[in-house]
């Protein structure tokens, strides 16, 4: 550790937001692979991911993605423009697009959420 | 006017573990951490190590941690730094005594990347090598590095493996490799292109926070890289 500052937090945060995707794409390739046992072993499992607890997860790793994906254009613009002398304002940038992107994300796993539930209701 | 520095003290011939020593001394307005170091060991404990030479931010010598950011000292006034002063040696260095550390291995990357204008043609025999003021300016931001080490100290690529090149060495290599009156590409591609060079900075970005001198070797690194592509391609 040097000193907190844009770039080092910035660097930080994509080292651990990779881990962690890397994480979920295990778990992921765990959960599809259920489809292997059949319809009703896959239920189970995907009945079990559909509690609260899981859904606040995906909404998590909805903001590790945009995360990791944000902070990668800054690292492109990095390399290939003129970001190693704007990197600091460009963090602050892509932060506020991948903010913007958060909320519409949640706004439509929100709607598709509800729209789950009244239809599960419906079936009763 | 009385200020207070916490000075790191390590002496590896005695045996004594690392510890700091405190220092209230009579200061002037004007004076730099240097000149309170000075004083300190003029006047109050003359075994105080540190490395010194030019004392106007050209040589590089007196590169240190103040408050926990890495600073040429003597050009760093008292003025602007408040309650008591933490002066210790720049991280990931060998200290050898005190506020000194060893550099050998910091020179010897620097010698790597050929720091020199490499040109076979023979030389004008009426004038300079000249270049354009256009040319010229490419390399604006690189020849003024003083060398001191800040930034390859604060740099985790080089924490994590020691044996990467580091900023300053790469700062220097652009220095060269973009001089428009150089043709020495070929060879230092060997050394730039390896798994020591220009691949293992991870633009965190430190280099450009401890620079005392405000330069940007990040911006060097980038385009030590373009180059390297385009040469590929």
């Amino acid at each position: 550790m040097y000193r907190w500052h844009a770039g080092y937090v910035a660097w930080l945060l994509n080292r651990i937001t990779g881990i962690l995707i890397t994480f979920y794409l295990v778990m992921h390739i765990w959960v599809i692979h259920h489809l292997a046992h059949g319809p009703e072993k896959y239920r189970m499992v995907m009945d079990f991911l559909g509690s609260p607890i899981f859904v606040f997860f995906e909404i998590c790793i909805i903001g590790v993605v945009l995360y990791h994906m944000m902070n990668g254009i800054r690292i492109v613009l990095v390399d290939f423009g003129n970001g190693a002398w704007t990197h600091k304002t460009l963090f602050w940038v892509v932060m506020a697009i991948g903010v913007v992107l958060f909320v519409l994300c949640i706004w439509e796993l929100a709607g598709a959420l509800l729209g789950l539930s009244h239809a599960v209701a419906a079936t009763h | 006017m009385e200020r207070t520095l916490r000075v790191f003290r390590f002496n590896p011939e005695t045996g004594q573990e690392p510890h700091y020593d405190t220092f209230t001394i009579e200061v002037e307005d004007s004076w730099t951490v240097l000149d309170a170091l000075n004083e300190i060991k003029w006047h109050h404990d003359g075994s105080l190590s540190y490395r010194r030479s030019c004392r106007h931010g050209i040589c590089g010598s007196c590169a240190m941690m103040v408050n926990g950011k890495n600073e040429a000292t003597c050009e760093k006034p008292l003025s602007a730094l408040k309650g008591t002063i933490t002066v210790e040696p720049l991280k990931s260095f060998p200290v050898i005594k005190d506020l000194m550390v060893d550099q050998e291995d910091f020179f010897e990357k620097l010698r790597l990347v050929k720091p020199w204008l490499i040109n076979h043609k023979a030389p004008p025999t009426d004038k300079e090598r000249l270049q354009s003021p256009e040319d010229r300016k490419i390399i604006d931001g690189t020849w003024e590095c003083i060398l001191c080490g800040a930034c390859t100290s604060s740099c985790p690529a080089f924490w994590d493996n020691q044996g990467f090149l580091g900023p300053a060495a790469l700062l220097k290599a652009f220095r060269y490799v973009g001089d428009t009156r150089d043709e020495g590409l070929d060879e230092r591609v060997g050394i730039l292109d390896s798994k020591i060079g220009v691949w293992r900075c991870h633009t965190i970005f430190n280099c450009v926070e401890a620079c005392p001198k405000s330069l940007n070797p990040t911006a060097a690194i980038v385009k030590l890289r373009r180059r390297l592509i385009q040469e590929k391609l």
